[in-house]
Protein backbone atom coordinates (compact mmCIF):
# COMPACT_ATOMS: atom_id res chain seq x y z
CA UNK A 1 0.00 0.00 0.00
CA UNK A 2 1.84 3.67 -1.04
CA UNK A 3 1.60 6.22 0.71
CA UNK A 4 -1.59 7.86 -1.04
CA UNK A 5 -3.76 5.13 -0.43
CA UNK A 6 -2.68 5.16 2.86
CA UNK A 7 -3.54 8.74 3.45
CA UNK A 8 -6.88 8.36 1.44
CA UNK A 9 -7.95 5.14 3.62
CA UNK A 10 -6.67 7.10 6.61
CA UNK A 11 -9.19 10.20 5.53
CA UNK A 12 -12.14 8.37 4.76
CA UNK A 13 -11.27 6.36 8.72
CA UNK A 14 -11.14 9.63 10.35
CA UNK A 15 -14.25 11.16 8.43
CA UNK A 16 -16.87 7.62 9.49
CA UNK A 17 -15.46 7.23 12.76
CA UNK A 18 -14.65 10.26 14.96
CA UNK A 19 -18.21 11.03 15.49
CA UNK A 20 -20.73 11.72 18.80
CA UNK A 21 -24.20 11.86 19.32
CA UNK A 22 -26.36 15.16 18.52
CA UNK A 23 -27.51 16.44 21.58
CA UNK A 24 -31.60 17.28 22.09
CA UNK A 25 -33.84 18.74 24.49
CA UNK A 26 -33.13 15.78 26.70
CA UNK A 27 -29.70 17.40 27.30
CA UNK A 28 -30.92 20.53 27.82
CA UNK A 29 -33.82 19.51 30.74
CA UNK A 30 -31.10 18.11 32.13
CA UNK A 31 -28.86 21.07 32.16
CA UNK A 32 -32.03 22.84 33.98
CA UNK A 33 -32.51 19.83 36.30
CA UNK A 34 -28.92 20.39 37.78
CA UNK A 35 -29.61 23.84 37.80
CA UNK A 36 -32.31 23.51 40.15
CA UNK A 37 -30.78 20.99 42.13
CA UNK A 38 -28.04 23.61 42.93
CA UNK A 39 -30.78 26.05 43.83
CA UNK A 40 -32.21 24.01 46.42
CA UNK A 41 -29.49 23.14 47.80
CA UNK A 42 -28.33 26.68 48.02
CA UNK A 43 -31.92 27.06 49.37
CA UNK A 44 -31.52 25.26 52.11
CA UNK A 45 -30.23 26.83 55.36
CA UNK A 46 -26.64 26.98 56.45
CA UNK A 47 -27.58 26.18 59.60
CA UNK A 48 -28.16 22.80 60.62
CA UNK A 49 -32.01 22.05 61.87
CA UNK A 50 -32.00 21.75 65.72
CA UNK A 51 -32.57 17.96 66.55
CA UNK A 52 -34.51 16.09 69.82
CA UNK A 53 -31.38 15.61 71.17
CA UNK A 54 -30.44 19.51 71.34
CA UNK A 55 -33.66 20.30 72.70
CA UNK A 56 -32.64 17.30 75.68
CA UNK A 57 -29.41 19.09 76.07
CA UNK A 58 -31.32 22.33 76.31
CA UNK A 59 -33.80 20.85 79.00
CA UNK A 60 -30.91 18.87 81.52
CA UNK A 61 -28.53 21.94 80.94
CA UNK A 62 -31.34 24.19 82.32
CA UNK A 63 -32.30 21.68 85.11
CA UNK A 64 -28.85 21.29 86.41
CA UNK A 65 -27.86 25.09 86.39
CA UNK A 66 -31.37 25.52 88.37
CA UNK A 67 -30.43 22.75 90.65
CA UNK A 68 -26.53 24.53 90.68
CA UNK A 69 -27.90 27.79 91.43
CA UNK A 70 -30.17 26.23 94.66
CA UNK A 71 -27.03 24.44 95.70
CA UNK A 72 -24.97 27.42 95.73
CA UNK A 73 -27.89 29.65 97.09
CA UNK A 74 -28.10 26.88 100.02
CA UNK A 75 -25.00 25.97 101.04
CA UNK A 76 -23.64 29.62 100.56
CA UNK A 77 -26.86 30.64 102.88
CA UNK A 78 -25.05 27.70 105.37
CA UNK A 79 -21.86 29.17 105.04
CA UNK A 80 -22.72 32.70 105.58
CA UNK A 81 -24.81 32.11 108.61
CA UNK A 82 -21.85 31.74 111.24
CA UNK A 83 -20.13 35.20 109.44
CA UNK A 84 -21.73 38.43 110.44
CA UNK A 85 -23.23 39.67 107.65
CA UNK A 86 -24.85 42.89 107.67
CA UNK A 87 -27.21 41.46 104.73
CA UNK A 88 -30.66 39.95 104.86
CA UNK A 89 -29.76 36.52 103.00
CA UNK A 90 -32.71 34.49 101.94
CA UNK A 91 -31.66 31.38 104.05
CA UNK A 92 -34.33 28.69 104.05
CA UNK A 93 -35.22 27.46 107.21
CA UNK A 94 -34.56 23.39 106.91
CA UNK A 95 -33.94 20.41 109.21
CA UNK A 96 -31.42 18.16 109.18
CA UNK A 97 -34.54 15.16 108.81
CA UNK A 98 -36.09 17.55 106.11
CA UNK A 99 -33.15 17.19 103.63
CA UNK A 100 -32.53 13.20 104.81
CA UNK A 101 -35.98 12.38 103.75
CA UNK A 102 -35.79 14.94 100.47
CA UNK A 103 -32.29 13.49 99.65
CA UNK A 104 -33.65 9.83 100.05
CA UNK A 105 -37.13 10.52 98.18
CA UNK A 106 -35.34 11.94 95.15
CA UNK A 107 -32.35 9.19 94.79
CA UNK A 108 -34.71 7.01 92.93
CA UNK A 109 -36.25 9.17 90.71
CA UNK A 110 -33.08 11.33 90.18
CA UNK A 111 -31.27 7.92 89.48
CA UNK A 112 -33.70 6.50 87.14
CA UNK A 113 -33.94 10.32 84.99
CA UNK A 114 -30.60 9.89 84.65
CA UNK A 115 -29.85 6.47 83.59
CA UNK A 116 -33.44 6.95 80.92
CA UNK A 117 -31.75 10.21 79.77
CA UNK A 118 -28.32 8.50 78.93
CA UNK A 119 -30.00 5.53 77.70
CA UNK A 120 -31.74 8.22 74.93
CA UNK A 121 -28.58 9.13 73.50
CA UNK A 122 -27.57 5.07 72.66
CA UNK A 123 -27.69 3.76 69.39
CA UNK A 124 -31.17 2.00 70.88
CA UNK A 125 -32.32 5.02 72.45
CA UNK A 126 -32.34 7.05 69.29
CA UNK A 127 -33.71 4.00 67.02
CA UNK A 128 -37.08 3.94 69.50
CA UNK A 129 -37.37 8.15 69.78
CA UNK A 130 -36.91 8.01 66.12
CA UNK A 131 -39.76 5.38 65.64
CA UNK A 132 -42.16 6.53 68.65
CA UNK A 133 -41.51 10.30 68.91
CA UNK B 1 -32.80 33.47 19.59
CA UNK B 2 -30.68 32.85 16.62
CA UNK B 3 -27.89 35.81 17.02
CA UNK B 4 -24.80 36.47 20.06
CA UNK B 5 -26.91 39.78 20.07
CA UNK B 6 -30.10 38.76 20.81
CA UNK B 7 -28.54 36.70 23.64
CA UNK B 8 -27.04 39.86 24.55
CA UNK B 9 -29.70 41.73 24.62
CA UNK B 10 -31.50 39.26 26.75
CA UNK B 11 -29.08 39.47 29.29
CA UNK B 12 -29.19 42.62 29.78
CA UNK B 13 -32.66 42.83 30.45
CA UNK B 14 -32.33 39.88 33.23
CA UNK B 15 -33.35 37.03 31.56
CA UNK B 16 -31.04 34.91 32.59
CA UNK B 17 -33.25 31.99 31.38
CA UNK B 18 -33.94 32.74 27.45
CA UNK B 19 -29.66 33.44 27.31
CA UNK B 20 -29.33 29.87 28.90
CA UNK B 21 -31.49 28.68 26.29
CA UNK B 22 -30.30 30.31 23.71
CA UNK B 23 -26.63 29.11 24.51
CA UNK B 24 -27.93 25.51 24.79
CA UNK B 25 -29.32 26.06 21.51
CA UNK B 26 -26.59 27.25 19.56
CA UNK B 27 -23.56 25.91 21.42
CA UNK B 28 -24.61 22.83 23.19
CA UNK B 29 -22.86 20.62 20.60
CA UNK B 30 -19.85 22.83 19.85
CA UNK B 31 -19.59 22.94 23.76
CA UNK B 32 -19.79 18.94 23.84
CA UNK B 33 -17.22 18.53 20.78
CA UNK B 34 -14.67 20.26 22.59
CA UNK B 35 -15.33 18.59 25.72
CA UNK B 36 -15.29 14.68 23.69
CA UNK B 37 -12.02 16.36 22.01
CA UNK B 38 -10.46 16.81 25.57
CA UNK B 39 -11.89 13.84 28.00
CA UNK B 40 -12.34 11.12 24.67
CA UNK B 41 -15.29 9.44 26.51
CA UNK B 42 -18.47 10.37 25.51
CA UNK B 43 -20.28 9.77 28.69
CA UNK B 44 -17.95 12.19 30.30
CA UNK B 45 -18.28 14.48 27.43
CA UNK B 46 -21.93 14.82 27.54
CA UNK B 47 -21.76 15.03 31.56
CA UNK B 48 -18.81 17.71 31.43
CA UNK B 49 -21.24 19.93 28.59
CA UNK B 50 -24.28 19.84 31.39
CA UNK B 51 -21.42 21.11 33.79
CA UNK B 52 -20.58 23.45 31.58
CA UNK B 53 -23.67 25.14 30.87
CA UNK B 54 -24.67 24.82 34.85
CA UNK B 55 -21.54 26.99 35.58
CA UNK B 56 -22.21 29.66 33.10
CA UNK B 57 -25.73 29.78 34.04
CA UNK B 58 -23.98 30.69 37.51
CA UNK B 59 -21.47 33.27 36.01
CA UNK B 60 -23.95 34.80 33.70
CA UNK B 61 -24.70 37.81 35.79
CA UNK B 62 -21.14 38.37 36.50
CA UNK B 63 -20.57 38.29 31.77
CA UNK B 64 -18.79 41.69 31.15
CA UNK B 65 -18.85 41.35 27.63
CA UNK B 66 -14.99 42.03 27.02
CA UNK B 67 -15.35 38.81 25.17
CA UNK B 68 -18.14 37.14 22.68
CA UNK B 69 -20.82 34.68 24.51
CA UNK B 70 -18.96 31.72 22.45
CA UNK B 71 -15.26 32.58 23.50
CA UNK B 72 -16.43 32.78 26.81
CA UNK B 73 -18.25 29.66 27.01
CA UNK B 74 -15.24 27.65 25.16
CA UNK B 75 -13.33 28.88 28.22
CA UNK B 76 -15.36 27.81 30.50
CA UNK B 77 -15.75 24.59 28.70
CA UNK B 78 -12.05 23.90 28.23
CA UNK B 79 -11.09 25.32 32.11
CA UNK B 80 -13.95 23.05 33.28
CA UNK B 81 -12.60 19.95 31.28
CA UNK B 82 -8.68 20.39 31.47
CA UNK B 83 -9.17 20.66 35.68
CA UNK B 84 -11.61 17.33 35.20
CA UNK B 85 -9.11 15.64 33.63
CA UNK B 86 -5.99 17.30 35.69
CA UNK B 87 -8.27 16.20 39.25
CA UNK B 88 -8.96 12.83 38.06
CA UNK B 89 -5.76 12.17 36.17
CA UNK B 90 -7.86 10.22 33.70
CA UNK B 91 -5.68 7.16 31.63
CA UNK B 92 -8.07 5.86 28.78
CA UNK B 93 -7.21 2.44 28.30
CA UNK B 94 -7.37 1.60 24.66
CA UNK B 95 -9.63 -0.99 25.18
CA UNK B 96 -12.13 2.07 26.45
CA UNK B 97 -12.40 2.98 22.77
CA UNK B 98 -11.57 -0.44 21.12
CA UNK B 99 -13.58 -2.90 22.72
CA UNK B 100 -17.14 -1.89 23.48
CA UNK B 101 -19.54 -3.39 22.25
CA UNK B 102 -23.13 -2.02 21.74
CA UNK B 103 -26.49 -4.01 22.32
CA UNK B 104 -26.29 -5.89 18.96
CA UNK B 105 -22.83 -6.34 19.75
CA UNK B 106 -20.96 -5.24 17.00
CA UNK B 107 -17.95 -2.49 18.26
CA UNK B 108 -18.44 0.72 18.57
CA UNK B 109 -15.59 2.82 17.20
CA UNK B 110 -14.69 6.02 19.17
CA UNK B 111 -17.72 6.10 20.89
CA UNK B 112 -20.39 5.74 18.58
CA UNK B 113 -21.82 2.81 16.46
CA UNK B 114 -20.38 3.30 13.39
CA UNK B 115 -20.84 -0.38 12.45
CA UNK B 116 -23.64 -1.31 11.52
CA UNK B 117 -24.23 1.93 9.29
CA UNK B 118 -21.80 1.14 7.04
CA UNK B 119 -20.77 -1.90 4.97
CA UNK B 120 -19.15 -5.11 6.05
CA UNK B 121 -16.50 -4.41 3.34
CA UNK B 122 -16.24 -1.06 3.98
CA UNK B 123 -15.61 -1.09 7.66
CA UNK B 124 -13.33 -3.64 6.68
CA UNK B 125 -11.00 -1.43 4.47
CA UNK B 126 -10.74 1.48 7.38
CA UNK B 127 -8.44 1.87 9.66
CA UNK B 128 -9.16 1.61 13.95
CA UNK B 129 -8.99 5.63 14.42
CA UNK B 130 -9.43 5.10 18.00
CA UNK B 131 -6.37 3.19 18.42
CA UNK B 132 -4.20 5.60 15.91
CA UNK B 133 -5.63 8.39 17.80
CA UNK B 134 -4.60 6.70 21.30
CA UNK B 135 -0.94 7.01 20.04
CA UNK B 136 -1.12 10.40 18.70
CA UNK B 137 0.04 12.41 21.16
CA UNK B 138 -1.59 16.01 22.37
CA UNK B 139 -2.33 18.91 20.97
CA UNK B 140 -2.67 16.83 17.39
CA UNK B 141 -5.20 14.62 18.90
CA UNK B 142 -7.27 17.27 19.87
CA UNK B 143 -6.75 19.27 16.89
CA UNK B 144 -7.79 16.02 14.73
CA UNK B 145 -10.94 15.30 16.68
CA UNK B 146 -12.43 18.45 16.89
CA UNK B 147 -11.53 18.99 12.72
CA UNK B 148 -13.43 15.69 11.92
CA UNK B 149 -16.21 16.52 14.52
CA UNK B 150 -16.46 20.32 13.09
CA UNK B 151 -17.06 19.33 10.03
CA UNK B 152 -13.28 20.01 8.81
CA UNK B 153 -12.79 23.58 9.44
CA UNK B 154 -9.73 24.63 11.16
CA UNK B 155 -11.55 28.16 11.51
CA UNK B 156 -14.37 26.75 13.87
CA UNK B 157 -11.21 24.72 15.81
CA UNK B 158 -9.33 27.60 16.53
CA UNK B 159 -11.97 29.61 18.09
CA UNK B 160 -13.35 26.39 20.56
CA UNK B 161 -9.16 25.69 21.36
CA UNK B 162 -8.65 29.65 21.21
CA UNK B 163 -5.48 29.12 18.98
CA UNK B 164 -4.40 31.03 15.63
CA UNK B 165 -6.40 29.05 12.33
CA UNK B 166 -2.30 29.00 11.23
CA UNK B 167 -1.68 27.12 14.56
CA UNK B 168 -4.40 24.95 13.42
CA UNK B 169 -3.61 24.33 10.56
CA UNK B 170 0.04 23.57 11.45
CA UNK B 171 -1.24 20.86 14.16
CA UNK B 172 -3.37 19.14 11.85
CA UNK B 173 -0.76 18.91 9.05
CA UNK B 174 2.07 17.39 11.34
CA UNK B 175 -0.71 15.38 13.47
CA UNK B 176 -2.08 14.03 9.87
CA UNK B 177 1.44 13.09 8.98
CA UNK B 178 2.25 11.36 12.42
CA UNK B 179 -1.77 8.93 11.85
CA UNK B 180 0.06 7.93 8.20
CA UNK B 181 2.85 7.03 9.81
CA UNK B 182 1.37 5.15 12.46
CA UNK B 183 -1.82 3.36 10.04
CA UNK B 184 1.14 2.61 7.78
CA UNK B 185 2.79 0.61 10.63
CA UNK B 186 -0.90 -0.95 11.01
CA UNK B 187 -1.22 -1.64 7.27
CA UNK B 188 2.42 -3.56 7.33
CA UNK B 189 1.51 -5.86 10.50
CA UNK B 190 -2.08 -6.20 9.15
CA UNK B 191 -0.44 -7.58 5.76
Amino acid sequence: MNKHEIEARLERSLRSQVRVPKLDGRFDAGVWARIESAKASAAAPAMPPKSAASKWLLTSNAIGAVITIALVVYFGGHAFTGVEVNAALPVPDVSPGFVERAVMAMVWPVTVLALGVGLMFTSLGRRLRAEYF
Amino acid sequence: MERDADLLAALKAGNHHAVLEGLMTRYRQKVMHLAFSIMRDQALAEDMSQTVFVKAWQALPKFDGRASLSTWLYTIARNTCLTAVERERRVVPLEDFAEVADDDGDPMVFGTAQAGVESAGQAAAEYDVARLLEQLPEPYRRVVVLFYLEDRSCEEVGELLSMPTGTVKALLHRGRKRLAALAGEMSETES
